[in-house]
């Protein structure tokens, strides 16, 4: 077993290094770079350029460039020596050096001069308390619908959550989004439309101000919070629920037609304990993998909608630092995105050899 | 009259008559009829209701696509005059069924109509070509196996790491020019990886099938083999796949260019017309944002019916 999971984290690496040289690569084609800002400025004299291009690596080769920013290479180094970090030891390895993306430095953003890690250290909660309680709900009603539309198959009320998922499935997400802003914000002044705090009462989120508020007054930020989630959340559950729906469904009919759920049904078994411990514990397998390969959606699946929401998270961030060609963002935020991907396929893929016996990882 | 039994490809009449000589002379003819696999599905296809209703919807967005903008123009350069201008546009009446847009006055139907043109083209030119090199792809890394395999699967691995939806938007954005075509082939770029996967596990089962080893076995070069007997044998999964990939060409589109990433607003593709509706939302202008978002919604509902529908009438095993 921890051969297997050792050789699967192995087999990880390459596919990370592609993912890495592909992101290097998209952005590199990419107009406009960290001298963009600088090419409509006539004070900028050419010499400061030159300063700047040397201050920043940017006068080497791209090779060179793209290993230093994978933190393979040391920018102290000269000729073989760049692999060596300032300490003696390999450049790449934790304690060797301190620079590029292994070491988790991705970098400064171009606009606010922030670090990228903490830009996205500040995003990734609001994001995950988003996609997060949409996920658990959907996942609910996902295994509700599934399992009622698995046991009164083809009955009318299968139809109707056929038909509900179908029509879920076929809503752009920005547009369910708008639509609801229009309802319920627009029209009935019921809800916010968007944002994820009330500007006008409530600090910034997760700010020291924030967390005093909430020992003053826990009950009115939570409230603010729910609120400002009903409308984002609504839009991904109805939009995300239908394809796990029609998964357990389809597992739980096929756990339903096994020799085994028979057999408990002529013991004698009553009907919803044979539904739950014998079809369900059994229709578990396929889904909890594909559950792990969703995880990753906690992290990326609500760019739409954090856009129509203008909820600021890590979606919203990719979005401005697009618009905004802040390119340490966006490489910082396509790396963390494909390590998570990775890791959830691996996540899910061993998960599935512990969980089924069937399962031979030799 | 008669009454007529249709049997596929049962028996002779002469070994019907051999085997059960009592329906010799018995009032009804036995018609023998033998069934393509293209027919069989589309009997299989007829009788799925979902699929039919799908099919439907999808083409009549189709008939809309292509006859729609001869019938009702759209013609940008037409602005009412400065007299006649109401900002928030005019919701719908019986003159104009789904209203008039907030600032230049243009009719949203005119807009929803050369709208579903441009999405439609856009996603089936951008999914025929992905669906072109994922079916290469998969093939070529299925049939051949070893190192080209191991190869070509890193890449699209590599690159399904990514969320591919950030990847097409900073594309779009830096490299797209705002040319519908351009961002066409973005998309068709980005899409070709799921059928890649899926072409090469279905090549990888069929080139272990015996028919594959007896066209080896009599000189067959490999070109014929992939084109003569693999790729017929698995199109059906990748006539399915490309169905669905429409709609995710459509929705993405329509996201990108709703952004102000896509195409650029010459063009009035769905996302576009979207796009513009944002600001008029706050003055009560909702018509402007729905029908065109409903058009999305139809043409997708149909590609999903449809899909479904081909998926079961495609699949071999499945009885009639």
């Amino acid at each position: 077993m921890i051969q297997f999971i050792v050789r699967r984290l192995i087999g990880a690496i390459p596919t990370l290094f592609i993912t890495s040289i592909l992101i290097y690569a998209i952005l590199l084609a990419a107009p406009g770079g960290p001298e963009a800002r600088f090419a409509q400025n006539p004070r900028v004299t050419e010499q400061a350029r030159e300063a700047f291009r040397k201050r920043w690596g940017l006068d080497q080769p791209v090779p060179i460039q793209y290993c230093r920013w994978l933190g393979v290479c040391n920018p102290n180094g000269e000729g073989l020596g760049v692999f060596i970090g300032d300490n003696g030891w390999p450049n790449f390895l934790p304690w060797g050096g301190d620079n590029g993306i292994l070491h988790g430095d991705f970098g400064y953003s171009i606009n606010s001069g922030r670090p990228v890690a903490d830009i996205v250290g500040e995003r990734v909660p609001r994001t995950l308390i988003l996609a997060g309680t949409a996920l658990v709900l959907w996942l609910l009603l996902a295994f509700l619908t599934g399992v009622i539309g698995a046991v009164r198959r083809y009955g009318k009320i299968d139809t109707a959550i056929t038909v509900f998922n179908y029509v879920g499935f076929s809503f752009p997400t920005f547009w369910l989004g708008l639509m609801l802003i229009v309802v319920f914000a627009a029209q009935l002044h019921l809800l916010p439309a968007g944002g994820m705090w009330d500007t006008r009462n409530v600090p910034v989120f997760a700010s020291d101000e924030y967390w005093a508020y909430v020992g003053q007054e826990p009950i009115a930020a939570l409230v603010d919070l729910i609120r400002h989630l009903i409308l984002p959340v609504t839009t991904l559950v109805v939009v995300s629920v239908a394809a796990d729906s029609r998964f357990i469904r389809a597992a739980m009919i096929d756990s339903l037609s096994q020799d085994y759920v028979r057999t408990a049904r002529a013991k004698g078994v009553p009907e919803r304990r044979v539904i739950t411990r014998h079809a369900l514990r059994n229709a578990l397998l396929p889904v909890v993998t594909n559950i792990g390969l969703e995880l990753p959606f906690l992290f990326t699946g609500a760019i739409a909608t954090e856009t129509i929401f203008s909820w600021p998270g890590m979606g919203n961030a990719f979005i401005v630092a697009t618009a905004n060609f802040d390119y340490p963002i966006l490489m910082g935020i396509l790396v963390i995105t494909a390590v998570i991907v990775v890791g959830a396929n691996l996540l899910a893929d061993i998960v599935y050899a512990i969980v089924d016996p069937r399962i031979s990882y030799g | 009259m008669a009454d007529t039994v249709k049997a596929h490809q049962l028996a002779t009449p002469a070994e019907i008559e051999e085997l059960n000589p009592e329906i010799v002379g018995a009032d009804y003819d036995v018609q023998l009829e033998s069934l393509s696999q293209w027919q069989l599905a589309w009997r299989r296809f007829k009788r799925h209701r979902m699929a039919v209703i799908g099919s439907t919807l999808f083409l009549t967005m189709v008939a809309i696509a292509i006859f729609g903008p001869i019938l009702v123009p759209y013609d940008f350069y037409k602005a009412p005059p400065p007299d006649e201008i109401v900002y928030a546009g005019r919701p719908p009446s019986i003159a104009r069924p789904f209203g008039e847009t907030g600032g230049l006055q243009r009719d949203v139907f005119a807009l929803v109509i050369n709208g579903v043109r441009w999405s439609m083209l856009i996603g089936v030119l951008a999914t025929v070509i992905s669906s072109v090199i994922g079916t290469i792809v998969g093939g070529v890394a299925g049939y051949f196996g070893g190192f080209l395999d191991t190869v070509l699967m890193r890449i699209v691995d590599a690159l399904l790491a990514l969320p591919l939806l950030f990847v097409i938007l900073v594309f779009t954005k830096f490299l797209g020019a705002g040319n519908w075509f351009t961002v066409m082939i973005i998309f068709a770029l980005f899409g070709w990886l799921g059928i890649a996967r899926l072409v090469r596990s279905v090549m990888l089962s069929l080139r272990e099938e015996d028919y594959v080893d007896a066209a080896r076995a009599a000189g067959v070069s490999s070109a014929r083999i992939i084109f003569r007997h693999l790729l017929p044998n698995s199109l059906s999964p990748i006539i399915v796949a490309a169905t669905l990939g429409v709609a995710g060409v459509i929705i993405g589109e329509a996201f990108v260019s709703f952004l102000g990433f896509g195409v650029d607003i010459q063009t009035p593709t769905l996302g576009n017309t979207l796009n513009g509706a944002l600001t008029f939302i706050s003055v009560g202008n909702w018509w402007w944002a729905f029908f065109p978002g409903m058009a999305i919604v139809i043409i997708v509902l149909g590609i999903n019916f449809m899909g479904d529908g081909l998926r079961d009438a495609l699949d071999p095993r499945a009885r009639i």
